[in-house]
């Protein structure tokens, strides 16, 4: 069934869910750096491979990058 | 606070900022101080090597207001004296520092940690009455002169499972090697310039906050 999430803020829609690590893995995002947020809640690393994207969900994929 | 209210305080502890004015982006200690306690760090430590006892002393009563204020743990590095006169929390003692047992016998109500380099240091600090251990340098770093060979994340795992007390890390550990820590399984991460050269310190040390809690709970 297609579902329809916000990545970033940004709406996305996909023929069926997907892992959030499989997504990542699509994105070319390497999960150790980063920080997921869920639904406003911070996912733990081992959960990533676990949780698949429902429609309405929010993530927000949050990277630090440069500034000393 | 008493003893044991600063240890369960202690136990919600991720990243643990240390402050180095010199290495701080022309920012002064209370500007870091103001920024990290913005982005939600439960701890501080202040370490200024090369300040005079009086200007150690003031400093740190500047930096008790402002941690008692938002409740947040305020450790002095090598000096116990000035732990005690501020009423800090905590005192964190290098391996030349005051020997743990006789820091315990001084000041029984605050938390002591001590710096160890390997696991006997590590065990030899838990059984003189240290509160916590700190692992490191973990990475090579650039905020100690004549520092030790570095340990690398692995000695982590090695050392952690024979401790009770809870343990720190430090040493060189920035945005770009924290995750190898974390996978070796530190829980709380102490950082000098990894912070107080970001250039928006709160948002780093919520960044840091977050990336530490993704990694999962415990000791």
């Amino acid at each position: 069934m297609p579902i329809t999430f916000t990545l970033n803020g940004t709406l996305q829609t996909r023929l069926e869910t997907i892992s959030i690590a499989a997504l990542l893995e699509e994105l070319a995002i390497d999960p150790k750096t980063i920080v997921v947020e869920y639904n406003r809640q911070i996912l733990e690393k081992d959960d990533l491979k676990n949780v698949f994207i429902l429609n309405h969900d929010e993530i927000e994929l949050i990277q630090f990058v440069g500034g000393g | 606070m008493n003893k044991q209210e600063r240890l369960a305080l202690f136990q919600e502890v991720d990243i643990y900022p240390v402050t180095c004015e010199a290495l701080s982006h022309g920012r002064s200690n209370s500007e870091v101080l103001e920024s990290v306690i913005q982005g939600g760090a439960k701890i501080i430590q202040l370490r200024e090597k090369k300040l005079s006892k009086k200007k150690y002393y003031d400093l740190a009563r500047t930096f008790r207001i402002a941690t008692q204020n938002h409740n947040v743990l305020l450790i002095i590095n090598d000096h116990i004296d000035i732990a005690l006169a501020v009423h800090a929390d905590g005192v964190h003692l290098g391996q030349d520092d005051l020997p743990i047992h006789v820091a315990r016998a001084l000041a029984p109500e605050l938390i002591i940690g001590a710096s160890t380099h390997n696991l006997q240091e590590a065990l030899d600090a838990e059984l003189a009455g240290a509160d916590y251990v700190n692992i490191g340098p973990i990475f090579s770093t650039s905020t100690k002169e004549n520092v030790e060979t570095f340990l690398g994340p692995k000695v982590i795992s090695e050392i952690s499972p024979h401790l009770t007390i809870p343990f720190t890390t430090m040493g060189g550990i920035n945005l770009d090697n924290i995750h190898l820590v974390l996978e070796q399984g530190a829980k709380r991460v102490a950082m000098v310039t990894g912070i107080t050269q970001a250039d928006n310190i709160t948002e780093r040390v919520k960044f840091l906050k977050h990336l530490i809690q993704s990694y999962g709970k415990g000791n």
